[in-house]
Order: structure tokens, then C-alpha cells, then sequence
């Protein structure tokens, strides 16, 4: 009991050095998020687009094969020279898509004499790609080659049918990866035209970490957004349908083990559910080996290696769901078991003790969330993405302790309807 | 060193900046040797604790065995039930976990800084005092089993990367997978963990890392306070089998139902540990980089862009084994390519390298991004924590690592040159090649997804 004592006293005085974000927006309409970091002489920049997938328009993959090929020629620089001036200065430059956003990414040392160099090469395959129809060629073939790596993986079979399947014809339903009907017919035209509509001010957000000053972080934004046209505001994607009526969906394949997910339509990352349904989650299954499915379905019973339960709230509907993967002959009896531990949550909701655990669990792991630049660039990028307050992270444990037992039993039955939620297996059909 | 040192000087004026990163080293009389450096940049603190106890040390009949206790240390002690372990840290809001390989075991909890002793308090705990039976024991191994099926036996590169160790080695025991082959865990029994358990845990075969913002000084005391009453036990070094010489190259197939073609080829060369000659593992480190280290690396240029050869290729190499290792590169083709052709392109690279002297224009680069990787990977407490564990662990000085730059940027294009002759010689290759067998109809069986979206 006097160990219990102490680790409460731990938690009161919890001490958390969450540093300022400081925002401003240009005239078009860029978001800038900043955070002064002196400690190291590293700088981190993120530049993101309202350029995901989502954003395909039917062509699938567009999005991604526009930011596959942004580095493979810029200016009157090729590939390897375009790589050459970053690796030459130690930077490390990245780019990609996923389902809402395209982003570019650079890390160097602060030395003007090694950010200078890289600095300006990322503005020239930001403002001034080529797109040369040979290495978009080559691309579109490695994306082909992807498509066929993800067949042999159950995994990512599973995770394909259940977007495809709970979205219909919503634009989050295509995998970001695009189709083997699709990627051929995307042309040199359609990718330089994705390009120039989405990659443009007014649906650019740009996140700053690093040993800079203020005055430093505006000359940078200043010059990244000199002569990048301001372009137009994308209409909202369209909202997302309920979850749709459709019997279990089996995948042959195989793998030794069926991979098992069940999964519904849930709700966005504005809802006023999103700090009741964390809490609930990560009692429900979100919570590495301390959950009540991990608990139940791996602890007690042994019947799998990885068993949890995750939300995925998005600007529009994400989805709710819990998976697992176990040899042929237990599916049948994990997928009853998990089925009836979701019902029970929902029937019964959370103890008082369970919510306790959580709250305790999420506020004091919440500094390790921000505990790098690394970390810390990602979550401005979701901050101005998802219009987050400039607080968020100063503001986040308090909103999580706020949380009433009630609110989050609410929560738990306006969101998760077990009734509704669909069976995906990859695997060996059993006899 | 030197070169770093300045080169941070010049950008910082906190000229305490390498002061502050010097790491704490103590040994307690029961053996037990502890690292601390701090880091203060956030209120968080890592705590890692390294058994000398892997794969590599495991017997006959028993592979899989340090990995499978490694599952078991969270299942209960004298004084707290199983589940107990993890429990206490998700309520203290600690990420934690561990990983088993062919030289450590290593478990880890990272927390807010002033929760340390509750890491401390637990970990000391479970080195002497687990309680192993039966019924947890029988639920594990399945759980165990389960990982195997996860991630090797359905995964079809993982597999045969597995194949290709237990085939280039012959009398090494780095030929045994981490995770142990399936037999031998269906045969594993509560006796075998428990003698292990006995025979490995203890202060004098372990090492505590510590890094974050803490005082190096109250971080030893309150080590001494929660381990400096464990008792240390006899600990006999394992002998390790040595690689016996390969005399011509080794080639196999794996067929396994798959998509995409793989390839592996393997050289025998040394670690820093085994080595005869102290540079030879820096040469053979630069040559990894020098082929695969950045998107100008020649790999990238020649093999991915240039001839548009391989969809991916990598070459890697691990100085810090405890015995000799395996030079490997592999890749997979691009669908107008096979994997013959990749091979012969490989093998292309690798003739350069031994006719060719790398240009000082290339070295330099590579430096440039050593140097600079030094500097970022500060921006991760658990990173700095795992390089110090894994050096000792093989019985290395943890300081090595501030000298790795200095120690490859010695290394002359002559030497990288010799190196390459000496080690990629066919007598002492192993070449695996991942054959795709046709995967069973994928469409979906209840409601076709073809009718759904019209593709």
C-alpha cells in the first residue's frame, strides 16, 4: 500500500515543459508553426499539402506518384545531383503521401555553411520539379512492384478490404498506393497538373523545430513561399456514410496464421468524443499488454502475439476496430472471444478503476510523446492540420483528466456499435 | 572526436555542451556496472537494463529459449503476479518493453524523469526474484508461437533470410533465429527456462543504461539503494563455437508462396570484436555506406536509378557482433529484371570496389553524413541509451562510439580496397534466392470486392 502511495505523489507533482508553439498565417493563407528549440544545432522543417490520396479524384495513386517523382529531377538538377547536395551537407531530405496530406521534410545541422545548401536544394524540388518522364516512369514501376509485395503480406490484404470495404466510394476508401488498373494510365500531364493545383500556398502548412530564432524562422518562411503560386482552397471532402451492411469478408491466402479485424465507421478528429473515445480506446484495447483485450485474448488465453483495438478519427469519419491475428483453428474461438469483450464494454462500460488507470497512464506518458523534435514537428503538423488549438500540448493532460466516467460511457455508445461492426479475415478458409 | 567537437563548437556558444554529455561509469561490488549521461532537453528519463544472454549462447534443442524468458520476466516475481510488471509502469505512464537477440537480452522503460525508481524498484525485482510456473510457462510459449507464425513463417523474406543464416553459418551460433525454431519451442520445458533464469540473471552478467534528465549522482545512489543487495552468481562464459572455413560458395532456394523474387548474398567477415586487425571492420563499415549509405550511394545510383535494375538493394554490416559476421546485400529486381541479373549487378559493384580506389570526393560525403547522423541522433534519449547497452554487452568500451567517426574517417581508399579483395571472394559467399510459388485465389470468397468498386 505505501508503494501505491508514492507513485500517486509521483503523478500530482508530475512536471511537464511542453514548449510554446508560436503561429502565424501570410497573407495567402500559409499556417506557420514554430518552435524555438536551442539545444541542438539541428533544424527540422515539414511542409505539408492538402495533397493526400484523397485528392486523387479517381486517378489512384496520383497523389502519391506526384510525390515520388518531386525529387527525381528539380531545376536543371537530375536525381543524383538533386541527392548529392544533401548528403554531401548531411542533411537528410524525405517526401510522401498518405490518405490527407503530401509532405516534404528536411533535416540538417544549423552551420549555415551546411543548411544553406540544403535549404536551397529543398526549395528547388519544391518550387521547381521537372518531373522527367523516365524516373516518373520508374516510379510508377516501383509503385507496381508494392502493389504485388503487398499480396503476400496478410496484413496488408486485411488493412486494403477493410478501407475499401467500410468506406464505398468515399475518397479515404483507395489505398494511397493506387491500383494495378490506375497506375498505368496516369500521365506526365496529370501528375505536373496534380502538382501545380495542390502544391500551392493556401493549403500549405509549414512546421518549424530548431536552433533558430523567430526572426530566422520568418526569413525562411519568407523564402520558401516566394514565387509558390497561392492557388485555391480545395473544397472539403465530402462526409463520410454510416458504416455500410455487409456480411463477414474472408480473404484466402495462405499464411499460417488468419488475420482478423473487425471494424465500423467511426467519427472525426473535431468530434466532441475524440478525449472520451482516447480514454475508452486505451482501456478497451489501446494500451500495449494492460487492456482489456490484450488482458483477455493474449495474457489469459494465449492466442495471440499482437491482439489490440484502435481509433483513427481523421477530418472526416475515421474508422473504430480491433484486430488480431491467431493460428486457423483458434479463429473461430478468438474472434467469439473479442466479440463478446467489446460487447460487454460497450453494455457495461468502463470500471471507475479502469478510468483512473488510463488517466493515469495517458497524462504521465504524455511527455515522452514530446520529448524530441522529432515528435514535436509531427504534432505541429497535426496541429495546423486538423485546426487544433495553439495550446494543444500544454492544454492535452488537463482535457484528458477533465473527462467524466459518464462522458466517456457516453461516448462509448453513441460511437461503437458492435451490431454494426464488420468481420474481415485474411487466411486459410477453415474446413 | 575532434572533428565533431569543434563542429558543434562553432554553432553553439554553450561551450558546456560536451561537458554536460559525459557519461557516469560505476561498477557495484556485486558486478552489476552502470552508465549514466544526461540529457536534459526533456523531463524524461530511459532506464535500460542488459543481460549478457541471447541467441547465440543457446544450446543444442533449446534455440528460442533466452527469447521465451525474455516473455516470461513479465510474468511474476516472488512479490508481484504476473501482469503485475506492466501494470505498475502504464500506471506511472511508462513506454516499456523489451528485445532478445544473438548477443543480449535488454529490457526498457522510458518515464517522466522523477519516476525512476519505480523502473529501479521493479527491474531489480524480477533479476532475482521471478517466479516461473507452469501454467504461464504453457500460456507464453503459445503466445511465443504465435510471434514466430507472425513474423517469420508468413512472412515470406523473413523466412528465408532466416534459412540463409542457418546455411552461410556452419558452426556458428549465429546461425539459431532469435525467436528459436519451431520444434525446438513446441519442446521447450519450465526446467529449461528456469535454469536459464538461474544461470544468466544477475547483477555480475548486467548492465544499467540510464540517460535523460536526472543527476548522475542521485542516479547511482538510488542504483546502489535498489541493486546493490542482489547477489551476484557464478557466471561462466559460454565458448562459442568459431566459424569453421567455408571452402566454395553455398547456394539454396526458397520456395514459398509469394509475389515478388529475393535475393541474399552473404560474405564472412569480422566484427570489432573479432578482428585480427583493427581497421578492417571500419573499412568494411564505410563500404556499406559507400554502397548503400544516403540517395547518392552507389546502389541507388547504378542498380536503382542508372541501369533500373532492382526495385530495392541494400548492403549491411553489424561491427559490433560478438562473433564473426555476415556481409549482406540484397534486393529485389525489377519486374524486367531477374534475380541473376541483380546478382551479376552486385557482384559488379563489388569488383569496382576491388580495382577501383574510392575517390576522396565520396569519403568525404560519406563523413559529411556521419558526422551530422552524430549529431541527430542526440534528438533520441533511447538511442543513445541502446548504442552504450549494445557496445557492453559484446564487451566493449561504450566510449568507442565517440570515437567511430574518428576511427572510419582514418581509413584510407587503399585499405577499403584491401578490404574488399580480402573478404568478397566467392569461397566464402552464401547466395539465397527466394523463389514465389504461386499464392492460392485472392479474391474474396463471401463478397467479391471486384463487384463493389467496379475494378
Amino acid at each position: 500500500m505505501r508503494f501505491l502511495a508514492i507513485l500517486l505523489v509521483g503523478w500530482i507533482q508530475t512536471a511537464q515543459a511542453i514548449p510554446d508553439v508560436q503561429y502565424w498565417q501570410t497573407e495567402q493563407g500559409t499556417k506557420i508553426y514554430f518552435i524555438s528549440a536551442m539545444e541542438l544545432p539541428i533544424i527540422d522543417i515539414q511542409i505539408s499539402f492538402d495533397a493526400g490520396s484523397m485528392r486523387d479524384n479517381g486517378k489512384l495513386g496520383l497523389a502519391a506518384l506526384t510525390s515520388g517523382t518531386l525529387n527525381e529531377g528539380a531545376g536543371d538538377l537530375n536525381a543524383e545531383q538533386l541527392a548529392e547536395i544533401f548528403d554531401d551537407v548531411g542533411a537528410q531530405f524525405s517526401q510522401g503521401a498518405s490518405k490527407e496530406m503530401a509532405s516534404i521534410q528536411l533535416r540538417s545541422l544549423t552551420d549555415q555553411n551546411l543548411f544553406e545548401p540544403a535549404f536551397e536544394n529543398m526549395l528547388r524540388i519544391l518550387k521547381k520539379p521537372t518531373f522527367p518522364a523516365k524516373e516518373l516512369e520508374r516510379i510508377r514501376q516501383q509503385m507496381l512492384q508494392s502493389l504485388e509485395s503487398q499480396k503476400q503480406s496478410p496484413s496488408s490484404l486485411l488493412s486494403k478490404a477493410f478501407q475499401e470495404n467500410l468506406y464505398g466510394e468515399h475518397p479515404y476508401a483507395f489505398q494511397t498506393g493506387g491500383t494495378e488498373e490506375s497506375l498505368p494510365i496516369l500521365s506526365r500531364e496529370n501528375v505536373i497538373n496534380f502538382y501545380k493545383k495542390h502544391y500551392v500556398a493556401k493549403n500549405t502548412i509549414i512546421a518549424l523545430i530548431g536552433a533558430i530564432s523567430r526572426e530566422q524562422a520568418e526569413n525562411l518562411v519568407k523564402r520558401i513561399l516566394t514565387d509558390l503560386p497561392a492557388g485555391e482552397t480545395l473544397p472539403a471532402i465530402p462526409l463520410v456514410p454510416k458504416t455500410p451492411d455487409l456480411k463477414p469478408i474472408h480473404i484466402e491466402h495462405p499464411s499460417e496464421q488468419t488475420h482478423i479485424a473487425l471494424g465500423q465507421i467511426g467519427y472525426a478528429r473535431s468530434d466532441k468524443d475524440y478525449f472520451p473515445m482516447l480514454i475508452a480506446n486505451y482501456i478497451l484495447g489501446g494500451g500495449s499488454l494492460v487492456s482489456r483485450l490484450p488482458e483477455e485474448v493474449r495474457e489469459k488465453q494465449g492466442l495471440a502475439y499482437s491482439v489490440h483495438s484502435s481509433v483513427s478519427p481523421m477530418l472526416q469519419a475515421g474508422t473504430i476496430s480491433a484486430s488480431l491475428q491467431t493460428r486457423q483453428e483458434n479463429a473461430q474461438q478468438a474472434i467469439e472471444l473479442v466479440k463478446k469483450i467489446i460487447q460487454e464494454f460497450v453494455e457495461q462500460g468502463p470500471t471507475e478503476k479502469e478510468v483512473i488507470d488510463a488517466k493515469k497512464h495517458l497524462t504521465g506518458n504524455f511527455a515522452m510523446r514530446v520529448d524530441s523534435n522529432g515528435k514535436l514537428l509531427s504534432y505541429l503538423t497535426t496541429i495546423g492540420f486538423y485546426n487544433l488549438p495553439l495550446d494543444y500540448l500544454q492544454v492535452w493532460s488537463n482535457k484528458i483528466e477533465a473527462v467524466s466516467l459518464e462522458q466517456i460511457n457516453d461516448a462509448i455508445k453513441r460511437q461503437i456499435k458492435p451490431e454494426k461492426m464488420i468481420l474481415f479475415t485474411v487466411g486459410k478458409r477453415s474446413s | 572526436m575532434k572533428y565533431l567537437l569543434s563542429c558543434v563548437l562553432i554553432i553553439i556558444s554553450a561551450s558546456s555542451f560536451a561537458e554536460d554529455n559525459k557519461t557516469k561509469e560505476l561498477v557495484l561490488e556485486n558486478g552489476l556496472k552502470i552508465l549514466v549521461k544526461e540529457d536534459h532537453r526533456s523531463p524524461v528519463v530511459v532506464s535500460q537494463i542488459w543481460y549478457k544472454i541471447g541467441s547465440s549462447y543457446e544450446e543444442n534443442a533449446k534455440t528460442g529459449l533466452s527469447h521465451l524468458l525474455e516473455h516470461l520476466m513479465f510474468r511474476g516475481t516472488e512479490q508481484y503476479a504476473a501482469g503485475q510488471f506492466s501494470k505498475i509502469m502504464a500506471e506511472n505512464g511508462a513506454d516499456e518493453n523489451a528485445f532478445t537477440s544473438s548477443d543480449y537480452t535488454a529490457y526498457y522503460q522510458k518515464l517522466e524523469k522523477n519516476r525512476l525508481a519505480i523502473s529501479f524498484k521493479l527491474e531489480a525485482d524480477r533479476m532475482r526474484g521471478l517466479k516461473l510456473d507452469q501454467k504461464e510457462f504453457d500460456k507464453e510459449r503459445e503466445v511465443v508461437i504465435e510471434e514466430r507464425k507472425l513474423r517469420t513463417d508468413d512472412k515470406p523474406n523473413s523466412l528465408m533470410y532466416e534459412i540463409f543464416k542457418a546455411t552461410a553459418y556452419q558452426s556458428s551460433p549465429y546461425r539459431n533465429p532469435v525467436i528459436g525454431w519451431m520444434p525446438d519451442l513446441k519442446n521447450l520445458t519450465l526446467e529449461d527456462a528456469k535454469n536459464w533464469y538461474q544461470r544468466w540473471y544477475a547483477p555480475n552478467n548486467a548492465i544499467l543504461v540510464v540517460v535523460g534528465d536526472i543527476n548522475p549522482e542521485e542516479v547511482l545512489t538510488l542504483a546502489k539503494e535498489h541493486f546493490g543487495n542482489l547477489k551476484p552468481s557464478d557466471i561462466t562464459p559460454t565458448k562459442s563455437t568459431q566459424e569453421v572455413p567455408q571452402f566454395g560458395i553455398k547456394r539454396i532456394t526458397v520456395k514459398k508462396p509469394a509475389k515478388l523474387p529475393n535475393l541474399l548474398m552473404g560474405y564472412k567477415v569480422p566484427s570489432i570484436k573479432t578482428t585480427e586487425e583493427s581497421w578492417i571492420p571500419y573499412a568494411l563499415q564505410l563500404i556499406a555506406y559507400i554502397l548503400d549509405g544516403g540517395d547518392s550511394s552507389r546502389f541507388t545510383k547504378h542498380l536503382i536509378r542508372g541501369k533500373e535494375i532492382a526495385t530495392s538493394v541494400s548492403s549491411s554490416y553489424d561491427a559490433f557482433g560478438r562473433l564473426d559476421e555476415l556481409f549482406v546485400f540484397g534486393g529485389t529486381p525489377t519486374k524486367t529484371n531477374t534475380v541473376e541479373t541483380l546478382e551479376n549487378a552486385i557482384r559488379e559493384q563489388i569488383q569496382i570496389l576491388k580495382t577501383e580506389l574510392v575517390k576522396e570526393s565520396e569519403l568525404k560525403r560519406i563523413k559529411a553524413q556521419l558526422v551530422a547522423a552524430k549529431i541527430y541522433e542526440k534528438d533520441s534519449v533511447f538511442y543513445q541509451a541502446m548504442q552504450m547497452g549494445q557496445l557492453e554487452t559484446i564487451g566493449l568500451p561504450h566510449d568507442l562510439l565517440d570515437q567511430f567517426v574518428e576511427k572510419l574517417s582514418a581509413i584510407t581508399p587503399e585499405q577499403i580496397q584491401m578490404a574488399a579483395q580480402k573478404y568478397f571472394i566467392d569461397d566464402g559467399l552464401t547466395v539465397a534466392v527466394l523463389e514465389p510459388q504461386p499464392l492460392s485465389d485472392n479474391s474474396p470468397v463471401e463478397k467479391p470486392l471486384s463487384n463493389k468498386h467496379g475494378h
